[in-house]
């Protein structure tokens, strides 16, 4: 693990596969999510990275402890109800809002979808929130894909 | 296939403007780096996969 990047915030199958197949790359995946949970609101993207793991199909990275903000636990329970949840303010409905769109068709997100996020955050926290939104989908697509293809430690594949 | 789209949908940064996360902006940059660079996979196969990825994504740079 990097200096910039305490444990827990790659899901720990992921980062053994990694460790295994391409440590040059779990280092840099370490750095960018040490990165992202330092920078940004971390209650924000857990609110997200949960999202992304119910609309993935993630069961594991859905019940792994959140890697660096604990939501409390009625709100997390709520995210999936999060356009009626009382729990949810109107920024976070615009990242959830974002958040689904990004993951369901990336390709079309739209100008729409941008302005919804622009009248709760600046310009280049819109820009940041993007590339944080990236990171987490693409963690979790890559640890899907790599526990559909690489064996856990220890077994044959 | 949905259509290309080249209007930045989020403003440019405004002059002197400073980035909200620029370690992340880094730390992603060199993530794709490191991936380009993997000996697993032949350049043409990680080139088709990087224009796939970019295509979906509507990059453009």
């Amino acid at each position: 693990m990097t200096a910039d990047a305490p444990s827990g915030l790659i899901a720990p199958d992921l980062e053994e596969r990694l460790a295994r197949f391409a440590p040059e790359v779990r280092e840099v995946v370490a750095g960018m999510h040490g990165a992202l949970w330092r920078e940004l609101d971390a209650e924000l993207l857990e609110l997200c990275r949960l999202r992304i793991a119910m609309l993935q199909g993630d069961a594991a990275g859905l019940a792994r402890p959140a890697p660096a903000a604990s939501l409390p636990p009625e709100k997390a329970a709520a995210v999936r109800d999060w356009p009626s949840s009382p729990q949810f303010d109107g920024r976070e409905r615009a990242c959830l809002a974002f958040t689904e769109q990004f993951v369901a068709d990336v390709a079309g997100v739209t100008q729409s979808d941008a302005d919804a996020l622009l009248e709760h955050l600046t310009p280049a926290g819109a820009r940041a929130f993007v590339s944080a939104l990236l990171a987490l989908d693409q963690h979790q697509r890559l640890a899907l894909g790599l526990r559909a293809v690489l064996a856990p430690e220890g077994e044959s594949a | 296939m949905t259509a290309i789209v080249r209007e930045r949908r989020l403003p440019d940064p405004a002059a002197g403007e400073r980035p909200v996360a620029p370690a992340l902006g880094a730390a992603i940059g060199a993530y794709q780096d490191a991936v380009m660079r993997l000996g697993g996979i032949d350049p043409v196969t990680t080139e088709l996969v990087r224009l796939r990825c970019a295509r979906q994504h509507q990059c453009h740079t």
